[in-house]
């Protein structure tokens, strides 16, 4: 976040954050028109129950706006509400009785996505059968990976901030990321062989 | 310009620049890759398969939530962060989300009366009505009681029920501020009526839900049993009856009616529940099954009308299993292998599509 680029972007969601801090309900109600879906999105990615992301999401922000003269600013509101919700359902799911065994929760907690393969397959005409491998080999990285790929490419974050949602540092993302772009590439490119021949 | 001239298929992934021109977000006039292809035409399999890596790692956005749900979420945060009290959290028991019961109405005219804390018009409309009993509650959880006529209301934090010494003698008529849920008792001789601003919500004996936060746009009501009468009450006609629009609702079916324009529009509600003795998660298995007989069994199942062109899809047929799927992700599943699309119109399904 230090090191990130001003743009405008931050400009406007740090002087929303100030406004948010001063109890204003314009800057609240915009706040939630901008992230809402979005943490829904993601919440829904660790626990594919509806009504508990929602549930989550909610607490969230009414838990925000209760503290919101104690919140500190933030360099990105974006990846600091990302962060806290995750926070949040790690910690929910911990009181869900089936997860009370797990040592580590969020080791216990899901990653879902699903890739954007329909595209490809309506640019390139490969065949279903290759896709549905290839989305096997998707879905044999692990959460982990799966969750720091969702980040980078689907919200479009920086590195350090990705760091901070996930708690894990700096130089461990960009080896998630690595390999699991590594291991894709391999069996991706195995799987189109040979219909690249065919085609040519 | 950073040198790529030996950069992996990897590197160029995770390169910033490389992402953005795949995915077509490069200014049309920034044709660097386009120059840098012609000069290196050996790499242009690289720069292929890149490329694909780039667009296929596009992670899904999920369609799991619809817009309505969305709004009401934010709504509800709104709802639920606006009052003085820190903390204090909207009650929303599942069993009566799944009841889908939960009604919220004003009751308009009888804060000008006793607490003059509201200044709105449209009181003419309501015959006056001497205040027999009010139900508040300012605490933390609904409050369930029991009307005269035996209807039992669930009555929502910060809410107020209040209806005049006439209740049940005629009509039944209540006015509500904030939420409750209305389970009402049959009586076919005097009706029950809920007043929502300009909404007059009319019953002889069933369960619905209806929202009416002063803050939306829209006043809602969903059905869950029974038939629902829906009509706008005009204030400033007298012959009001005529002018006013009414709509009849059936179960899953849902009324919303716009304020500013006055709208009232038939439509479904958010989460169709079944209505037979088939339990919610009873599975449904089809096998290579006519598409126009799984529409029928949904049908049957949700009291929904599913309508579609009986020749255009004729030889559609589909094998799934259904288990826990709403409705809505039941016919999105279908509609994907059909490559057909559906719509809520007037409170019934339409599915449009070329056939199979």
């Amino acid at each position: 976040m230090v090191n990130q680029k001003v743009n405008s972007n931050n400009v406007d969601d740090a002087l929303l954050w100030q406004a948010f801090k001063r109890g204003e309900r314009s800057a609240f109600e915009t706040l939630l028109q901008q992230y809402y879906p979005m943490l829904l999105n993601y919440g829904v990615r660790f626990y594919r129950d509806k009504e508990f992301v929602k549930d989550s999401v909610h607490d969230l922000f009414v838990e925000i706006w209760n503290r919101r003269e104690h919140l500190s600013d933030v360099g990105s509101v974006k990846s600091y509400l990302l962060q806290a919700l995750r926070k949040n359902i790690i910690r929910e799911s911990g009181r869900l009785k089936w997860f009370r065994e797990a040592d580590e929760i969020s080791e216990k907690l899901n990653f879902d996505v699903e890739f954007n393969i329909e595209t490809h397959f309506i640019s390139r005409e490969i065949e279903t059968e290759t896709l549905q491998k290839l989305q096997m080999e998707l879905d044999k990285l692990t959460k982990r990976q799966r969750e720091a790929i969702f980040l980078r490419f689907t919200q479009d974050l920086p590195y350090e901030e990705i760091a901070s949602i996930m708690a894990i540092n700096y130089r461990s993302v960009i080896n998630l990321i690595h390999e699991a772009i590594k291991s894709i590439r391999q069996n991706w490119f195995l799987l189109l062989l040979p219909s690249f021949l065919y085609f040519s | 310009m950073k040198n790529y001239n030996n950069c992996s298929v990897e590197d160029l992934v995770l390169d910033a620049y490389f992402r953005k021109w795949s995915l077509g977000e490069l200014p049309s006039k920034d044709t660097f890759w386009e120059k840098w292809l012609e000069k290196y035409p050996e790499k242009t399999q690289l720069i292929e398969d890149a490329k694909s890596l780039v667009i296929a790692l596009k992670v899904k956005n999920t369609d799991m939530f619809s817009d309505e749900e969305i709004n009401d979420g934010i709504q509800n945060i709104l709802v639920e962060t606006q009052h003085k009290y820190p903390g204090l959290k909207i009650i929303s028991f599942k069993w009566l989300r799944i009841a889908a019961s939960i009604a919220i109405i004003f009751g308009l005219s009888w804060w000008m009366t006793s607490k003059n804390v509201l200044n709105i018009t449209n009181i003419d409309t309501i015959s006056s009505i001497e205040q027999k009993a009010t139900h508040t509650n300012h605490g933390k959880q609904s409050i369930i009681f029991e009307l005269a006529d035996g209807s039992k209301i669930t009555l929502e934090p910060h809410s107020e029920l209040r209806y005049g010494n006439e209740f049940g003698k005629e009509k039944r008529e209540v006015f509500l501020t904030g939420g409750a849920f209305f389970d009402v008792a049959k009586d076919t001789q005097r009706p029950f009526l809920v007043y929502t601003g300009k909404l007059v919500t009319k019953v002889i004996g069933t369960s619905f839900r209806i929202q009416a936060y002063e803050k939306d746009n829209n006043i809602s009501v969903d059905v869950r049993s029974g038939k629902v009468t829906v009509y706008r009450q005009d204030s400033k006609s007298k012959n009001s009856k005529s002018l006013s629009t009414e709509i009849v609702l059936i179960p899953n079916q849902k009324a919303v009616f716009e304020k500013e324009q006055e709208l009232l529009v038939k439509t479904l509600v958010d989460k169709p529940i079944r209505l037979n003795t088939i339990p919610e998660n009873a599975s449904l298995v089809f096998s290579e099954t006519k598409v126009s007989d799984i529409f029928s069994r949904l049908e049957g199942i949700y009291g929904v009308k599913i309508g579609f062109d009986k020749d255009v899809f004729n030889k559609c047929t589909v094998t799934a299993s259904f288990q826990t799927e709403t409705l809505y992700e039941k016919l999105a599943l279908i509609c994907e292998i059909i490559q057909a699309k559906y719509e809520i119109v007037d409170g019934e399904i339409m599915i449009y599509g070329k056939g199979c």
